[in-house]
Parts: C-alpha cells; structure tokens; sequence
C-alpha cells in the first residue's frame, strides 16, 4: 500500500477543460414543465377527472333517455324524485332533469373554453403589442382605462337590453371583448418588466433576433401567467355565464344554461333538494378540477421553479 | 401634501366626468322603445310616443343633452327619475335604498376582516399543515364554483336546517340578514385570507428578520410584533375602498334574497331606460371609485413612512 | 498566541448537507476549526466555498432545507451541533454569539424606527426593558458613532445611508454584548472610503466589550487589517489556517498561493493580472481526493486520488495538502510569494 501511494507522489498534466467541468445538465423549457407536472400526482389526478368528466358528459347525453330538444312539459311528473326512469328526477315542470344539467354543463364548458381562447388569443397579441411597441402604450393605456372604468354590469345590461336574450355566440363575442382586459394587462407587465432586463439587453446587443429573445427568454414567463389566468377564466367565465343568465342578462331561455336552470329551481330547491344538488356537484367538480389544473400546471412552467 | 391631495381630487373628478359622458353617450345608444312599458309600446301611437320623447328632451342633438347634463351636475341636480319612481328626486331615492345596502354590507365588511384575516394568520402559523390545506380547500371552492351556486347551497342549508327565513323582509330583519350576510363575507373572507397569508409568507422571506432571530428573538414574538405589522400595511389601504362600496350594494346577493338595496338599482333603472337615475348612479359610483382609491393611498401614506418622504421628493 | 490555551468553539469535521428538489449538495465537507478566546479570525475564501453557511450552524441559523449531517460543534462544554428545538438555540443567539449580515440595506425592519430594533436586542438578551433600554440604546447609537442620536433613534432605516445602516447593525449586533461576533462580509456591500472606519468601529468595540470576532471575507485587503489568525476555505472545506503573517508570508496550500497571487497590489505593471483559471467543483457530486487539483497546475497525481490530512507547518499552522509530505518531490513556495514578503515590507 505504502509504495502504490509512493509512486503517486508525482506531477500530472494540467487539463484546463477538466478545471472548467461544473456537470450540469442540458435544460429544456418544456421537459421540466412536464418533469415538473407530472411529479404533481394530484394535477395528474384533476386532468383525469376533468377530462373525464367532459367526455362524460356526452356518453351522458347519448345514453340518457331523453333528448333536450324533445323535452315536453309534463305536470304529472313535476317534482318527480329520481328513480330508475328519471336519473336525476324531473323538474317543476316535469322534464327530465338528467338531460337538463349535463346539456347545461356542455353549454357552459362550450361557452367558457371559447370565451377563454378568445380572451387568450386577443390579449396576448394586444398585450404583447402594448408591452413591446412603445409608441402604442399611451393610446392603449387609455382604451384600456377608459373601458375599465365604466362599471362592466352597464356595458352588459346595454348589450342584453338591444339584443333582447343573447343567443351563444354573441354571449361568446360579449364576454371576450371584456375578458381580454386582463389578460392583456397581465401580459403587457410582464412583457414590460422582462423586456429591458440585462441579459435581454446584452442578448440583443449580441445580435440575437428580437424573435428569438421573445420566444426563449420572455415566453416562459408569460407561459405562466397565462396558463393562471386561463385557470381563473374558465371558471369565471361559467360563474358571469351563470350570474348573468340568473339575472336575465344572459342567454335566453331557450339555450340551457346553468343559470337558467338556478333561476327556474330558486323557488322550489329548498323543499326539492336535489333541484339543486345535482347541477350543484357537476359544476363544482368542473370548476375546482380546472382551477387546481391550472394553478399546478402554471406553478410548472414558471421558470423559477425549475431544476 | 395638500398640494398633491389636491391634484389628485381634481383629476378624480375628470375621471368621474369622463366616465358620467361615456355612460350618457351608451344610454342613448339604446332603441328608444325602452322608454315605455309594453303596455305603452303597444297601445301609444307614433306621434305620442313622438311627442312624449320631445318632452323628456329626448329629441332633441345629443350635444345639447350633454351640455344641459353638466349644468345640472354642477348645481348639484342629480335630476328626478322618470320610471323607477315617477318624478322622484334621484337623490331621495338612493337615500331610501342605500341604508339596507350599506348596513348589510358593513356587517358582513367586518365579520370578513375579522374571520379572513385570523384565518390568514392561522394559516402562516400552521403552514404546509392540515389548518392550512382547509383553508386553501375553502379558498378554492368559493373562487372556483360560481357564486350563484355556492348562495344557493347556503340557502339550502339555511333554509332546511337552521329554518331561516328564504327571502328577507324588514319586519324580521334580524333573522332575515343572517343568510344574506353570510353569502356576502364567504368570498370576501376567502379574499382577506388569501391576501394575509401571501402577505406574510412573502415579509416571512425578508432579510431583516434574519437579523431580529440573531438578536435573539423567539419566533412568536417575531410573527406578532415584525411580520403581523408589516403585513397589515398593504391591507389597509383596501379598507376605505371597501366600506365606501358597500353602499352600492350586491347585485346578486340582493337579488337572490329579495333585498330593496342599491344593487339592482343600476340594472333595472337601464332596462326602464329611467336615464336621469341611471346617470345619478352612476356619477355615485364613479365618486365612490376614485376616493376610495384616493383614501386608500392616504392611508398608505400615513402608515408606511418610506411613502411620504419620497412622495415630498427627499432623496434617500 | 494558540499554544497552550482551550478554544472557546471547537468545531471538528462538521458536515452540512442541503436538499435541493430532490438531490443533495454537501456543502460543508468535515470542516475543523478552533476559536480562541479575544483574537481575531479570518475565514477567507471564494463566493460559494461555504463560509457563511459554516458560521450560521454556529447560531442555527441553516435555511430550512440544510442540516448538520455530521461532526461536532463544542461551544461552553455543550455539543451545539445536536441543538434542534429554538429554546436551546435562545440561550446561544444574541446572547453568546451574534452576527452582522452582509447586506445593510435589507437587514434591517423598514417600517420600525431605529431606536427600537436596538432596544428588542437589549430586552432580549439583558432582560432591561423600558425607559433604560431606550437611554442604554441611544449609547449605542452613540457608541457605534452615530452623531445626534436622540434624534437619530426616533427615525426609520430609511433615513440613514448604507454605512450608517450598517453601524445601526453593528450597534444591535453588539448590544447584545455576545463573546462571539460574527461579522458576514461586513464592508462587502459599502464604499471603499467607509470600509476603513466601520473596520476600526468593530475593532474598537471589540476591545470595549471584550468579544472574539470573527470575520468572513473575500477581501484579503480586510484580513490583513484586521485579523490575528486566518483560515482558508475552499469547496466546503478549511485548507489552512495560520496566523496572519505565517498565511501570508509562509502560506503552503497551492489555493492560498493562487489567492495571494491574484491581490491587484502584487502585479507588475504592464503584465497580465493573473486569476485562478475554471470553477470551484459542483458539489452535488462526490469530491475526489483534493478539490483543488483539477484547477492546480502543478497537482501531484496522488491529489486526484486521495484527500490530503492537515500536515504541521508549525505549531499554529496547518495546511492540508500533500506538497507537505515527505514523499513529495521538492517543491518551493513560488516566488511571487517570497516576494511578498519583501513587497509588503516596503
């Protein structure tokens, strides 16, 4: 042992790439949002249920008895408790209440991912645009406040009154054209607050593509504050649909909504409970699953919180 | 101070007219039949409807409207309403129905501070532990499910298990307020929780309680006397903002419990196109708005002294 | 001046470990070190080498997700690297060992005036609370060289420019009347100009209130103002210690050669200033024999393999390096260290 230690006792070359070697990885934007994802069980287990619940609710539409559009009045079968005829029992006015919630819960799934796409799609652009070109922030700023300003329940009350009873898509055209606000104000400081930090700087002093510094150093970070506001806006987007219906500010009787069908059972729920427990738990379930979907999948794709 | 206190009130009242205009311009964009009942539109001939419009200066060039708008406003007229209550003063009739409103409101304002902000703390407190994944579960569920959904569990619950009375009525105020007050502070005391929580955990990261366990200091007295103050700061400035809103009351909770407040005050003066009440209300809500934020940055002035220095333009 | 006298702290192949989203860097690596009592120690070494952390285990002060994972931490007969509830930790913090942070601008609460966070130390650690404690925190306005400090004790952190932040910590530091100071890279975040005074303010303090300092620092220019010994560290580890002249004149670790070589004050006008080429090793990964050898241009092969024991330069001076065993080939110290001794001379 001695002499094998012995004969160490010499002088090697010096290798300046070994001095150098720290040993880290290769970094990929998008394969730590999924590492980071998909380590949340809990997020993975809200994308099955609501996944899940939304394919359901066609499978539910196809296999319940009765077709909404065939629905006909029925004073008999008022208040008819659920059995094996009726899942979800009859309403006051004796229609088949399976067909009424899950062909509700559709519209409002259908109305809010429209209005959320909308939102998306037209406050990113004008949120970029806002953040980026800086001869457009003034008159931006000052669309921006002056629509902001007017309570938005004015702007809505308005649209209902001259519509008389939006049908779906200019509920759809209505709600984005107000729901862009936020998202392109959430965007435009992120945009802002980003876009002159140094090392965007110096990249751009080296040459690199004002694209290429957009998409790899400030995408991220909005990647993150999007996919939060979606998380909010989906939900928020069926609670206005919701109020606004209740209201008789929303879509007309004809389309079934969520509210709509609150507003019909507001009387009746407290004496028929499961008036209200079945839409009650279906929405709830949406909401929340997507909330929590939405918050843990931001969570992962903010760069901060990545390996 | 004064100086700028000043500024600011004038620009506020730009704001307040700018906005007062903008509403003016929407009201008239409405199809004029809205001025009459159905009764009224079906039975009055055109030129009755014709001579009825002349009358209420309906008719006559949107700018001279506007210009006769401003004279009233600046004598203090807020105008009579025209459908509402036929010919009563505007003022009146916000008078009559902001109390119940605003009572309501201020109840429910201080149960949800109270409430929210003990369960922030208790949260902070008990981090990453059951008390605060039951707060988060709360938290989640009154901002997620819609609001209508969650009142009508509440009256539900009410109703059937505690027996309270469904809609509300003066005659059994007390008992009919509960459950309307309930469903008031649910989200808001979500929304203090929240917010004290995030508040704490973020002054929890700062530097300078580094220094205060170095010195010696036990970490509850460092919760009560650093972090609790230092939080509550931003939160104050919230505060008169919140109490000046619950004069306009909820459209909704109101509404669904039947209440004679503020809240559908706005909706429903549109829909009967009662222009003078609307713009009144407006006006109203629009002043609330801008002082509240004004007082608000007042308070942050008075209680985070790096604020007014800087405000005076002393460099440090 | 170390000979026959016991250390006040004694820490002895002290390990840290912290867990980083799932892996595990080992900070501090068997790190030994003595304190004695009233002198004046220096632990030098690069950003990242563990000097602060190694200091905060003597108050517990470790973020939450590090933890001592090995050897032993003696302060006043007690094994204080086995403390894990915050009553022990109260009877040492403030009391027996304090420190100053290096950042003065975030040190201190924005919202509370100065005159109390100087008395919470006071009531804390002396238990005098009210009037006294305002009239004795006011003499360590005074003290620390604040002028007008009546007046000052009433105003917020705000108020005060970096380096008078900067005594109103010292000030609370001391108030607590501690036997051990520790001082984080004090002057790092400060002027040049100030850097001179806030030294000699601690160094005045520390006569008047009889404490043992120990200061942490990148700045070899500091440690040879103020310290009496001088440890080295590097990745986690103390390579040398010695006193102040044997470090600096007599320094036998190739990383103290390499950070005596790289003072500004040493070059020679006109020639390159030479550095210490690549990067500390990442520590998430296991160390090798000594750490410094990937960086050493004249490494024995025998440092890639096993990790060299503290040899005996003299009875206050250890170095941990194989150059010091016999069986190493003749090495001499470079010249640019003999030199200095000369240089400094002048």
């Amino acid at each position: 042992m001695a002499s094998k230690q012995d004969e160490l006792f010499r002088f090697v070359e010096y290798s300046p790439e070994n001095a150098e070697r720290i040993g880290y990885s290769n970094y990929s934007y998008w394969r730590s949002v999924m590492q980071n994802f998909l380590k949340r069980k809990s997020a993975v287990f809200m994308l099955f249920v609501f996944v899940g619940l939304v394919i359901f609710s066609f499978i539910a539409l196809a296999i319940g008895k009765y077709d909404w559009a065939t629905l006909v009045t029925n004073t008999d079968l008022a208040f008819h408790k659920p059995d094996g005829e009726y899942w979800f029992g009859c309403d006051n006015l004796g229609r088949d209440y399976w067909c009424q919630v899950w062909y509700s819960m559709q519209t409002s799934v259908k109305l809010a991912a429209l209005v959320g796409g909308g939102e998306c799609v037209l406050g990113i652009v004008i949120g970029c645009l806002w953040g980026y070109v800086r001869w457009l922030d003034r008159p931006i700023t000052e669309l921006y406040n002056i629509i902001n300003n007017v309570p938005m329940i004015i702007y809505l009350t308005l649209i209902a009154l001259i519509f008389r009873g939006l049908s779906f898509p200019v509920m759809c055209i209505t709600l984005i054209a107000f729901g862009w606000l936020v998202m392109a104000r959430n965007v435009r400081n992120l945009v802002f607050m980003y876009r002159d930090r140094e090392y965007n700087l110096a990249s751009r002093c080296l040459g690199t593509p004002i694209s290429r510094v957009l998409v790899k150093n400030i995408f991220p970070y909005l990647i993150s504050v999007i996919v939060l506001r979606l998380a909010l806006s989906i939900p928020g987007t069926i609670s206005l649909e919701t109020t606004l219906s209740y209201l008789g500010l929303g879509l007309g009787i004809d389309t079934p909504s969520l509210g709509i069908l609150l507003r019909n059972a507001r009387n009746y729920f407290v004496d028929y409970p499961y008036l209200l427990v079945f839409p009650a738990v279906v929405v709830a379930l949406i909401t929340i699953t997507f909330y929590l979907l939405g918050n843990a999948f931001s969570d992962a794709s903010d760069p901060r919180n990545h390996v | 101070m004064v100086k700028y206190s000043i500024t600011r009130l004038l620009q506020s009242a730009v704001t307040v007219l700018i906005v007062a205009t903008i509403v003016f311009l929407l009201m008239r964009a409405l199809p004029t039949d809205y001025f009459f009942t159905e009764e009224e539109v079906m039975k009055l001939t055109e030129q009755q409807k014709q001579d009825r419009l002349e009358a209420a200066g309906l008719n006559d060039p949107v700018a001279q409207q506007l210009l006769r708008f401003y004279n009233e406003l600046l004598h203090g007229d807020l105008g009579k309403s025209r459908r509402i209550r036929v010919d009563k003063p505007v003022i009146e009739i916000i008078q009559e129905r902001f109390p119940v409103s605003m009572k309501l409101g201020l109840i429910s304002l201080g149960i949800s501070l109270v409430l929210g902000i003990a369960l922030g703390i208790l949260q902070v407190l008990n981090k990453e532990g059951p008390l605060d994944h039951l707060g988060m579960i709360y938290t989640i569920f009154v901002n997620a499910v819609p609001p209508l959904v969650t009142y009508s569990l509440v009256l539900m619950f009410g109703a059937k298990v505690l027996d309270l009375p469904s809609m509300f009525s003066k005659r059994n105020e007390l008992q009919s307020s509960i459950m309307p007050v309930v469903c008031l502070s649910l989200s808001s005391i979500a929304h203090y929780a929240m917010w004290t929580r995030r508040y704490m955990v973020d002054e929890l990261n700062k530097d300078y309680l580094r220094l205060c366990r170095v010195k010696g200091m036990p970490t509850k007295d460092i919760m009560i006397k650093h972090v609790l103050k230092n939080a509550f700061v931003p939160l104050i400035a919230y505060i008169p903002a919140s109490i000046l809103f619950t004069i306009g009351g909820s459209l909704l909770v109101e509404r669904f419990f039947g209440i004679p407040g503020m809240g559908p005050l706005l909706v429903d003066s549109i829909g009967r196109y009662d222009t003078p009440l609307v713009q009144g209300l407006v006006v109203l809500y629009a002043s609330m708005s801008v002082i509240g934020v004004f007082l608000g940055d007042v308070m942050m002035t008075v209680m985070d002294p790096r604020i007014k220095l800087t405000g005076k333009g002393d460099t440090r | 001046m170390a000979e026959n006298r016991q250390p006040i702290l004694s820490a002895k192949d002290v390990e840290i470990e912290f867990t980083l989203r799932g892996k595990v860097l080992k900070a501090i690596r068997k790190c030994s070190l003595d304190l004695y009592k009233g002198e004046t120690l220096a632990i030098v070494g690069e950003s990242g080498s563990g000097k602060s952390v190694f200091t905060k285990s003597f108050l517990g002060m470790l973020d939450a997700n590090g933890s001592i994972t090995g050897g032993t931490i003696t302060y006043d007969g007690n094994d204080i690297s086995k403390y894990k509830t915050e009553k022990q930790w109260m009877a040492i913090r403030g009391k027996k060992i304090s420190m100053v942070m290096q950042d003065p601008m975030t040190s201190l609460n924005p919202l509370k005036k100065i005159g109390r966070q100087i008395e919470e130390s006071i009531t804390y650690n002396q238990g005098i609370k009210g009037e006294e404690a305002r009239k004795m925190a006011i003499e360590m306005l005074s003290k620390v060289g604040i002028p007008d400090p009546e007046r000052r004790a009433k105003q917020y952190p705000h108020e005060f420019s970096g380096g008078m932040r900067q005594r109103v910590v010292i000030a609370i530091a001391a108030a607590c009347r501690p036997d051990i100071l520790i001082c984080d890279e004090p002057t790092t975040a400060l002027d040049v100009t100030i850097q001179a005074q806030i030294l000699d303010l601690i160094r005045g303090l520390q006569k008047d209130l009889d404490m043992t300092v120990i200061y942490i620092t990148h700045d070899l220019g500091v440690v040879a103002n103020v310290a009496d010994r001088v440890a080295v560290m590097y990745a986690g580890q103390i390579v040398e210690v010695g006193t102040v002249e044997e470090i600096f004149y007599d320094a036998w670790h190739p990383y103290t050669w390499a950070l005596l070589n790289s003072l500004p004050q040493l070059g020679v006008k006109g020639e390159e200033l030479p550095t210490i080429e690549g990067t500390p090793p990442n520590l998430f990964n296991e160390v090798h024999g000594d750490a410094f050898a990937p960086r050493n241009k004249q490494a024995l092969a025998i440092d890639f393999e096993e990790e060299p024991p503290f040899f005996n330069v003299s009875e206050t001076h250890i170095a941990k390096t194989w150059y010091l065993d016999p069986r190493a080939p003749k090495i001499e110290q470079p010249k640019s260290i003999l030199s200095l001794r000369n240089k400094m001379k002048k």
